[in-house]
Formats: structure tokens, sequence, C-alpha cells
């Protein structure tokens, strides 16, 4: 832990903690790298300040002294008609207290609560306690027997006191199916409350007492939750989120951790977590410690089943785990709830299934656990596939929810569904080889669509054009045009924004391919397709916006303008714009200014362009390098080579950052080098020009143009430098690039032999003593 | 004779340290009887500490003259005042508690008791050391923990007595509630 920068830990904080959960996770990772110390610290820090809610949130109370026991070392002597006879400790708002009735009427124990300050927060805590036992009548959970207000007029209530001890020290002397059948009990007044719309919120051995005739008995609402409280009126939900305690570490469910909204599937998880510790003897992430470690543990690792948890080397009682049992616990303490039992009903029937040997319904590892792990597994594979991932998987989620939107349409979300997930599968390292690549799962899955989506046309479409695109930004062009085209003919005559999106791709492609009157056709054609609807016209800016960049790659730079304006005006009209989309076409029509001469505006345009890039995020660090890269490029042209040459890093870091060494970085690198000499800063501009060309070499052909340029302007730093010979060197092998080449941009040539011209000179110089 | 509290504070601005302490006893003085009058009128019920800062403020500050700056300087001595009654209390209801006569107890101290949500004096104690310990790397955010819980302002209103926007005191609020956490549980 020493180890963790505390500085940026507290940025990193600062920069995540408004955001969704959602939102974290991505951010998360990205942010923390590999520093798993930092990242672990970070989530527990998160993790305070989700359950910290109320924490400090209420300044002190000034207290008229109707002083409460708690403040005195007395111990009171009557309740009303209990008589008390001694403390049984301090629960989490106050003194409770072992009493029996008084006046003799008949024999009966109590436990009596009182709370310890009589604050409006703890009062209404306690209020809250008091009226869900009211409500719970169940012989398996502790009741409400009496309440009222003592002497001081200080409330207090009176619940079964139960004699007993924590289900797991109980169950040691349990065989399996007792252990079991006790636990079907438990499930059954869990069961009760949840009907009564109750959730537990911390259920854990010390709260579910085993009373010596056996009967289980669950205790302390304390911090339990009224769901739906707003319908009933009871009590606002947020009231119980005061203090310090507010769940147990170790049977805590994840979103509890992560301060999420807490449901029946919570207590679902640590029921799970109990029947984990009643069959393995141990709790699950026991391994993993206290603290730091166990709250990551918690929230991002699998838990052993329990039977290669088992802490006795009782070989028979592990041969009773594997399979069944083990595959209900570890659906039980999923650490998505959503993957875990819909219901301790369904949890129970499980349960009972494995005692009367049928079949149960828990599967094993579930099929998203499967897509995600697939995610992080080819998360830093290359940047390329995470951006393919992404279209792929952006791509499906489109497809679904139009698939969703209508109710007759569920069997194709479904089967779209299924689809997907059996594409994962497909790479899955359960199922076997070597560790999977995006690529191996794109094309197994293509060659079943024809068996799976059969009868699907639409659905078919939209996932080739996912699959299709993803291709595309894998450079896989030729599978990507034959995906699009097949998606292209299915949903031709349907038309529409979904067609739109696919003749957007292709045009995609065409670009890529340098194909540009076929792309700029290809994105006429889309606008065509787009509907009157907001969902249409956020469709056409989509298609404005690239049309309007694409046109200016071919320098129609007024052409360009006027369609990134045009995109822009539908994007300010519409309410819910991404923020990014719309800096994004801000960096369009800057880029079309500065094609039209118009310097200043250009930058300012870029400025505010960056400016929203920046207060987005995640951060979307690839738009703002292309942004800095542009916007540099203006500078120079303004004269502001200061500025430029600081874009130009800017952009070259990001770049760095964001996809390591590739096309981008190289090219970026050499306008830095140029930047630099321009700046006549010779050291860094040789340090740029190194790197660079140490990056050409496996990110750009040995015959390329550009690469060529990077040898050329390795000449000119070679030459201020005063190093004759390198000079030459340098601007024999570009002219030599140069001689192969058929589409060189005129002068370059020219150029280069002048700069050997002037290293020949410089070396005869050198040679005159 | 008495200094108006603006005069006060002007001298306090200047470096003068004994105006400064007779300030801080100003408005320490001026909400303990203003505690000592509402609670007798309330009877019996409970007050926050932020009713009676404004209160205080209402009364000490003379309206007209004085900028911003004042307002902040105002607010930061009446979150501390408060906090030093806060903690008064809270340590004399724990010496009553241990039977221990080692904090002296006036009249006024012994009218009124102390605690915020579950948080019981011993609480309060522990977080007043942690307070004490975390100001002295990170006093800015130990001044906001006195004015948002000490005070009970609203991060709102500190914002804008700081003149800092309410996104970054929100932030600063919910690290320092975190780091406060861990101090107390260090």
């Amino acid at each position: 832990m020493t180890s963790i920068d505390r500085e940026r830990l507290e940025t990193l904080f600062d920069a995540v903690v408004e955001l969704s959960a959602a939102e974290r996770a991505a951010h998360l990772a990205q942010m923390c790298g590999d520093d798993a110390a930092l990242r672990t610290e970070l989530e527990r820090w998160l993790a305070l300040d989700a359950t910290l809610g109320d924490f400090l949130e209420a300044p002190p109370d000034i207290v008229v002294a109707a002083r409460v026991d708690a403040s005195t070392t007395a111990m009171p002597k009557n309740f009303g008609p209990w008589r008390v006879l001694r403390s049984l400790g301090a629960g989490g708002m106050g003194e409770v207290w072992l009493a029996e009735r008084a006046d003799g009427e008949y024999e009966q124990r109590v436990a009596i609560k009182q709370v310890a300050y009589p604050t409006p927060g703890l009062l209404q805590r306690f209020r809250q306690e008091r009226q869900i036992l009211a409500r719970l009548d169940h012989p398996n959970i502790a009741h409400l027997i009496d309440g009222g207000v003592d002497a001081r007029g200080a409330p207090y209530f009176a619940m079964e006191y139960i004699e007993g001890v924590p289900i797991t020290a109980f169950a040691r002397k349990l065989d399996l199916r007792a252990m079991l059948e006790l636990l079907l009990k438990v499930c059954e007044a869990v069961r009760f409350a949840h009907q009564n719309l109750i959730v537990h919120r911390d259920l854990k051995p010390s709260n579910i007492l085993i009373a010596a005739d056996g009967t289980p008995k669950l205790l302390d609402f304390g911090i339990a939750k009224m769901l739906a409280a707003t319908e009933t009126g009871t009590e606002p939900s947020a009231a119980t989120g005061t203090g310090l305690r507010l769940m147990t570490p170790g049977y805590a469910a994840p979103e509890q951790y992560r301060g999420e909204a807490v449901t029946t599937s919570t207590d679902i998880y640590a029921l799970g977590v109990v029947l984990y510790e009643l069959l393995a003897g141990a709790r699950p992430h026991a391994r993993a410690g206290e603290g730091a470690a166990q709250t990551h543990a918690v929230l991002h690792e699998d838990a052993l089943p329990p039977s290669a948890a088992l802490a006795s080397a009782d070989a028979a009682r592990k041969r009773a785990l594997r399979g069944d049992l083990d595959r209900i616990v570890l659906m039980a303490i999923a650490r998505e709830p959503s993957q875990r039992y819909a219901s301790v009903d369904a949890l129970a029937a499980d349960i009972r299934n494995h005692l009367e040997g049928q079949p149960i319904a828990a599967v094993g590892r579930s099929r998203w656990y499967r897509l995600r792990k697939f995610v992080v597994r080819n998360r830093i594979a290359t940047a390329a596939a995470a951006l393919a991932l992404l279209a792929l998987i952006a791509g499906f989620s489109v497809a679904l929810v139009q698939a969703r939107h209508a109710r007759a349409q569920a069997e194709r979300a479904e089967r779209g569904n299924d689809f997907l997930i059996h594409m994962i599968a497909n790479a899955d390292p359960y199922f076997g080889g070597r560790p999977p690549l995006l690529v191996d799962a794109l094309d197994r899955s293509v060659a079943e669509i024809p068996q799976r989506l059969a009868g699907q046309p639409l659905l078919e479409a939209d996932i080739r054009r996912a699959i299709g695109q993803a291709y595309a930004v894998l450079n896989r062009n030729e599978d990507a045009g034959k995906q699009l085209e097949r998606a292209a003919t299915l949903r031709k005559s349907e038309g529409g924004n979904a067609y739109a999106q696919i003749l957007q791709s292709q045009a995609f492609l065409q670009w890529q391919l340098g194909h540009y009157d076929a792309a700029e056709a290809l994105y006429r054609q889309a606008l065509a397709q787009c509907t009157q609807d907001a969902s249409g016209r956020s469709q056409r800016s989509d298609v404005l916006n690239d049309l309007s960049s694409l046109l200016g790659d071919v320098a129609r730079y007024a052409e360009a303008l006027d369609y990134g304006q045009q995109a822009l005006a539908i994007k300010e009209k519409s309410p819910d714009v991404l923020p990014r989309e719309h800096a994004v076409n801000l960096s369009n029509i800057a880029k079309a200014l500065d094609g039209l001469g118009r310097l200043q505006e250009s930058e300012a345009m870029y400025r505010r362009s960056l400016n929203e890039l920046e207060s987005v995020l995640p951060l979307p660090e690839l738009d703002m390098g292309i942004a800095y890269n542009n916007l540099a490029y203006v500078q120079d042209e303004l004269g502001q080579l200061e500025a430029a040459v600081q874009s130009q890093e800017r952009a070259v870091a990001l770049n760095r950052k964001v996809l390591g060494v590739e096309q981008g970085l190289t090219i970026k690198l050499g306008n830095l080098a140029q930047r630099y000499l321009k700046l006549a800063r010779i050291e860094p501009a040789q340090s740029a020009i190194d790197e660079a060309l140490r990056a050409a070499a496996t990110t750009l052909s040995a015959t390329d143009w550009k690469t060529g340029n990077l040898h050329a302007l390795a000449a000119k730093v070679a030459l201020a430098r005063g190093d004759a010979e390198a000079a030459i060197t340098q601007a024999r092998i570009a002219l030599h690039i140069y001689d192969q080449t058929t589409a060189l941009e005129p002068g370059r040539r020219e150029k280069a032999q002048a700069t050997l011209g002037e290293a020949k000179q410089l070396a005869a110089r050198g040679r005159v003593p | 004779m008495t200094q108006s509290v603006t005069a006060l504070i002007d001298a306090a601005n200047g470096g003068d340290a004994e105006a400064l302490r007779r300030l801080f006893a100003r408005v320490y003085d001026e909400l303990k009887r203003l505690a000592h009058i509402q609670l007798a009128k309330a009877g019996g019920q409970t007050l926050n500490t932020t009713g009676l800062v404004h209160e205080a403020y209402l009364k000490l500050a003379q309206p007209g003259e004085r900028g911003l700056n004042d307002r902040e300087h105002f607010f930061s001595l009446a979150a501390r005042a408060m906090r030093q009654i806060v903690i008064d209390r809270a340590r004399a209801q724990v010496a009553e508690k241990r039977g221990g006569g080692t904090v002296e107890v006036s009249d006024i101290d012994a009218a009124f008791d102390v605690a915020s949500g579950d948080l019981g004096p011993e609480a309060l104690l522990r977080i007043n050391d942690a307070l004490s310990r975390f100001g002295k790397e990170e006093p800015r955010l130990a001044q906001l923990v006195e004015l948002r819980f000490f005070a009970g302002l609203e991060l709102e209103q500190i914002a804008a007595l700081q003149q800092v926007s309410e996104r970054t005191l929100n932030r600063d609020w919910r690290r320092a509630k975190v780091k406060l956490y861990l101090a107390l549980n260090s």
C-alpha cells in the first residue's frame, strides 16, 4: 500500500466520483492501468463514498438534557412493566437490555431496545425498526412484544428474546441434509419479509439464531429497508442510511459496497454466503483477507466453489458439494444481482430439488459472465481490437434495443441475444484452445449466421452490420465489405434509419479504402434514408458530420463547412446529443475553416471543441489527439510556433497513451519534429524524428512516401545539427523511396535533393582544414 | 468597552492576535447564549447548530458595511466556535459518564447534550481528534468540514462564501468524508 501515489489517488477520485457506476467501471480500468494497488484503494474510497451517505451530513443536534441512560453509568431498573435483568450489549442505535415481566403475570423474557441519543435521525430509524417488526409476524422472525416510553419519556420497545446460537455454530453438529433443511426454514422467513416488502440488508450468522429446539429466528431489522416505501407512504427511503454501520463486510453484496440500489437480491446474496459458510466452513473470499483486499475480491473475483474452498480435508463432503451445491451457492452469490436467483423462493426450490434428487435450475457460470470475461480479456489486446469490439457491441445493443421496442419482436431480441452469447462462447477459453481473439469469434460466428438467424432477416442485417463494422475497424476490409453488402440487401426494401446506418458503414469502408467518390455517394444515399422523426434527425446529423469530414479530406472545404454546420444545427436543436459528438462536429467545422484559410475562426473553433472534449468523461483522448494535431497546423500557419509545438506535444502524448505505437503516432511524431526544427530546438527535434523512424519501421511500409518524408526530415535535422554524413544518408534514403512511388506530393523530391546538396556542401567544407 | 465585531475583524485581519481571540470569544459566547435561550423556549426539543450559527450572524454582523470577505470570515469563525461548543459539551458528557470530574461543567453546558444521528459524544470527540490531525495536511478540507458539519452550512452557501463552484466543493466534501472516515478508523 505504501507505493500508492496519494496525490494521484485523490485526483482520480475527484475525476470519477460524480460518474455513474457504469461509467466509472470503464474509466477505472483505463485510468489505473496495471496499477492494481492504486485501483483497489480507489475502489475502496469509492465504496466508502457510497456507504458514507449520511456520515457528517447532519450537523450535531443540541438536545435538551432529558437524559437517556446511555449517558450515565446507571442501569435502568424498569421499562414500563419490564424489569431489567442485565445488559445484552450495545446495538447500532443504543443499548439492548434483557428484561422480564415485573408484575409476575406470566413468565416472559424480552430484549429491550432503547435509542442512545434521541436525535431526530436516530428516533426515526428506531421508529422504523419498530414499525417493521410490527409488520412481521412470523414464527421464524423475532417478534415485537411491547413498546412505550420510559419514566423519562424516552421511547423503547421490547421484542422476543431468543436464547440461541448463531446458525453456523449450531450447524456444526448437523449432517448435510439437516443443514440444508435448516437453511430452507431461514429462506422461508426471508421470503416472508420480502413478501411484506422488507429487505433485511444485514443477514449474517449472528442475526440468524437457532433456538434450543432447532427453530431459526431472524433478528435485527435495524437497517432493514422497506421497499416501495413511497407507495405505502411510511418512510422516506433515505432514512435508513444513517451512521457507519450499513453493512457487514464478508456478508455484504457487491452492490452494497458499490452503494447501488439494494433489493431482495441483496438478501439472496447474503443467504448464499451463509450457505457457503455452512457447507465449506469458511466464507467466500476468506482467503483474500480483510479490508481493501476483501473489497477487491468481492467486487472483482469469482469465489471458489464451496467444494474447492472446503476447510477440512473431508473427501466425502467434497464429493457431496461438487456439482449441484457448488452451482446453487455460486448462483446465489453471483456478483451481478441479475445473475442471482430471481427470488428467495427460487433459491429454496433449487435446494429442495437437490434434496429430492431433481435437476436444479442453476447453470454454472452464467452467460453474461462469459461476455464480460471476454471483453476484459480483449480490452488490452490491441487498441484496434478494442475499438472493433466496441463497434460490435454497440451495434448489437442497437439491434437489440430496436428489437425490444415492440413486444411482438421479443423473439427477435431473444434470438439476437442468443447469437451474441453463442459467439462469445465460441471464443471462450472454457471451451479449450489458445486464448481467443476477437477475429476468431467473428469468423466462427459469421459461418453460423444462416442457421442461427434463419427467418429473422432484419435482425440478421443488424448483426451483419455490427460484424462488418468491426471487421472494417480491424482492417479486414474484404470481409467487412461482404458482411455490409449482405446487410444492405436484407435491409434495403425496409429502408429507414437502420438502412441508413448500414450505408454509413459502407461509406466508412470505402473512405478507408481511399474510394472517396464511392464513399460520398453512399453517404448521400444514407441521408435520403433518414426519417423525419427525432431518431432520424439524429442519424442525419451523424451522416452529415461524417460527410463533412470526408469532404475536408478531399479539400472540398466550402462544402465540408456547409455540411458540418448543418449537422451542428440539428444537434443544437435536439435535447439529447452526446457532448462528445457535439465536440467532434465542432472539430470538423474547424478543419473546414482551416482549409478555407479562415485561420482565426478555425483556431477558436478547435479551442471550443477541445474545451468541450475535455469535459467529456471518459476523456475522448483519441478525438482530442486529432484536434490538437490539427490545431497545431492552424497555429503554425498563424505563426504561433510555440503554441503549435505545445499542441503537437499534446497530440503525440494522447496518441501514444491511447493507441501506443501505430501509424497515427508515427505521423504526429514527424509533425512534432518538424515544429521543433522550425523553432531551432534541435535536440527535441532529433529525439522526435528518431522515435518517428523507429515507429515507422513497424507501422509504415518501407516504400511508403510517408516514410520517405520522415527520412527527408531526418536529413534536415541532421543538417541543422551539423552532422553532414547523417544528413547525406537520410536524404539518399528519402530519394530512394520517392523513386519507387508514383503518388508523391509535388515538391517533395526537389526539397530532399536540395537538402542533399546542402549536406554535401557542408561535408566538403568540413574536409577543408 | 466592547468593540464592534467589524472593528475586531479589521484588527484581526491586520494581524492582531488579541483581537482574533476576542472575536472568537464574542462569537462563541453569542452562540451559547442563543442556544440557551432557544432551548429554554423549545422545552425539550432538539435544536441543530445551523439555525444558531445563522442567528448569531444576524446578531453580530452589522449589515451594509462589509463585503463578502467578512461574511466568509465570520462564518469560518462561527464554525470553529460551534465546533468548540459541541466538543466541550461532548467532553463533559463523556467525563460525566465515566464518573470523572476533570472537565468543569458550567450551568449552561449542563443544559444540553450533543449528538449527531448515530454519533454520540464519544464519536464526536473522535471526529474532532481526527479532524485536528487531518487539518494539518489538509487545512482547506478541514475547514470545509467545520463549515458543513459543525456549522451546518449548505454546500451552496459555502460555495457562495468562498466563491468556488459548488461542483468542486461537492467533490471536496465527498473526498473529505472518505478521508476523515479513514482517519477515524486508523
